[in-house]
């Protein structure tokens, strides 16, 4: 899953062109040139910055995004879909820790990363802060969520950070199977009795909107865009993502038999796309700043998970330095014989 | 071919489910990322181990019994799981140890079934007993590091084992058709024994008998679980998912 990047640090957003050094030159004729930067190579603090920011917000989103889906490991109605779902929440647990790897190449700690999504410093992905009512939602996520995350990271797996891009071929790879696993429940949903059928409508109205704004500002409104793509860190704009995505799931919706809850989408003919209609950005931003249906209970979770673990890995430490130490004694003593 | 008989099936398929529905339990909430997946693991190994055998168990009855059937549509007094599976999770160290318990019973009991008289049966045991060392390496190495760990980890796998300990009789007399049920005990006394030793632990405490007082909780708690993992199933019995 992913992220909406949505710039909540100044200091990013100076621009490249402001540091006019050599070596910055150097940097981005590699970048115009499609070239990889690896951690040991020189970069501007800013695209430093941009990257933890967005590779962070990205593991945060995915280590936040077990829970709701999470929730429903042990209520899955057959045992098929059950190992299903658990094997996914699972993969999304694998990216975090992808995504925390790549971000520590940049020279911060997992821990200080962990700290600031805490802190409420740092962000993740706001569809998580929507609630899982029904089996159908997890239908819904893996089909609509998971889709807009593919759209949103298959061109990442060609951003300009080496580390990053090549987590996120792996990450998509996983992704597509997410994608597909939840259209299936819906397809058995809307194939199967009418509640069932019922359900999926339902949770298609409450998710449709979500999603669309998963793909972040309007292009006009997002000053994060325009530096991102000069770093070649992001390569489709937001309005373009968001579009691509209407027109593929308009397709899919009818093949199911359910209906976009938009009473302005239609095709334009002239344009080659489908037009859509306005996106609630007051309630985006809401959710964004703390105020959704499952903000507070999604950090009340992950914060306790992480204290109540505390001393596990205090646990493990202690041996660890135990086990050393007595490795160490051992060596002392065999070298005294 | 020689069948093992049903019962003696549905023992190891519920317990497998049961243990790997508590396991699932902690997906999402594990003290740190490496250890959340590594839970899901064995909780995926045993809720796969329980499907194979449960297809098996339906195959044999015929009359259109199918997996689902048997997880989702029995109640508590008809799953014949060993308690000790259904006990309710704890913090980790007690999630740990029932762990390492249940897999030191499995790792005899898979490698018996693996050269077993149902082909069948050991066609699902000969990976079973696989993913069993692998669980039960990892139980013991977090026992150890909490048993020799710091003051807390160690208050906390002490207490975990005068929780748990109770249960561990029943679990030791459970008899499976085919089975050596005393060499599966001396086997797994054997190697917990090394596992305190290293964990510098106090031998586990083996009673002689469960007290009916665990049984009855352990079976309260499985109902409790059954009632949350066949809610939704058991609100649409026509439907297919």
């Amino acid at each position: 899953m992913y992220t909406q990047a949505i710039d909540t640090d100044p200091t990013s957003r100076n621009s490249p062109t402001s540091h006019a050094s050599v070596a910055e030159d150097v940097f981005l004729a590699r970048i115009a040139q499609d070239e990889k930067i690896e951690p040991q190579d020189w970069m501007p603090e800013a695209y430093r910055k941009t990257l933890v920011r967005q590779i962070s917000q990205h593991a945060h989103s995915e280590v936040v995004g077990m829970l709701p889906e999470g929730g429903w490991i042990t209520r899955a109605p057959s045992l098929r879909r059950k190992e299903i779902l658990l094997a996914k929440v699972q993969d999304e647990g694998g990216h975090g820790l992808y995504l925390y790897s790549a971000a520590e190449t940049l020279g911060v700690s997992r821990e200080q990363l962990i700290d600031a999504l805490h802190s409420g410093k740092a962000k993740y992905s706001s569809i998580f802060n929507y609630e899982t009512k029904t089996w159908a939602d997890i239908g819904t996520i893996g089909w609509l969520v998971d889709g807009a995350a593919i759209m949103n990271q298959v061109p990442l797996c060609r951003c300009s950070y080496g580390p990053y891009a090549r987590a996120m071929i792996r990450i998509c790879k996983e992704e597509s199977f997410h994608q597909r696993q939840g259209f299936d429940i819906v397809r058995a949903l809307c194939e199967g009795t009418p509640e069932q059928k019922a359900m999926a409508q339902e949770s298609l109205n409450r998710w449709w909107w979500p999603t669309l704004m998963m793909f972040g500002p309007h292009d006009s409104d997002s000053t994060h865009t325009g530096q991102a793509s000069a770093y070649g860190i992001k390569r489709i704009s937001n309005d373009d993502l968001r579009q691509k995505f209407v027109d593929v799931t308009v397709a899919q919706a009818e093949f199911l038999g359910l209906s976009i809850p938009d009473p302005a989408l239609r095709w334009n003919a002239e344009r080659g796309h489908y037009d859509f209609g306005k996106i609630d950005w007051d309630e985006f931003w809401r959710v964004v700043n703390g105020q959704g249906p499952c903000n507070e209970a999604r950090m009340h979770d992950r914060i306790s998970a992480f204290e109540e673990g505390r001393w596990v890995r205090d646990a493990a430490s202690a041996h660890a330095a135990k086990r050393a130490a007595r490795a160490v004694a051992r060596a002392g003593a065999l070298e005294a014989a | 071919m020689s069948a093992l008989p049903s019962q003696s099936l549905l023992l190891i398929a519920d317990t497998c489910l049961v243990w790997g529905h508590r396991l699932s339990e902690w997906c999402g909430h594990g003290p740190q990322l490496e250890e959340d997946i590594a839970l899901t693991n064995t909780a995926l190994d045993v809720i796969g181990q329980a499907r194979s055998l449960y297809q098996l168990y339906a195959l044999r009855a015929g009359n259109g019994l199918t997996e689902d059937k048997l997880a989702y549509f029995r109640g508590a007094d008809a799953f014949q799981n060993v308690a000790i599976a259904a006990v309710e999770n704890g913090d980790y160290a007690q999630t740990v140890l029932r762990s390492l318990i249940l897999s030191a019973w499995f790792v005899p009991l898979w490698r018996e079934l693996a050269i077993g008289r149902d082909p069948e049966l050991a066609a699902i045991a000969v990976e079973a007993e696989k993913a069993a060392r692998v669980q039960r390496r990892h139980a013991s190495d977090w026992t150890i590091r909490f048993g020799d760990g710091t003051a807390e980890s160690r208050r906390r796998i002490e207490h975990a084992i005068s929780t748990l300990a109770p249960w561990v009789p029943a679990l030791l007399a459970a008899e499976i058709d085919g089975t050596d049920r005393a060499r599966r005990e001396n086997e797994w006394r054997s190697f917990i024994a090394e596992v305190m030793a290293e964990a510098t632990l106090d031998a586990f405490p083996v009673g002689s008998s469960s007290d009916h007082a665990f049984e009855a909780n352990a079976k309260q708690a499985l109902s409790a679980l059954l009632h949350e993992m066949q809610s939704l199933a058991r609100e649409h019995p026509e439907a297919v998912w």
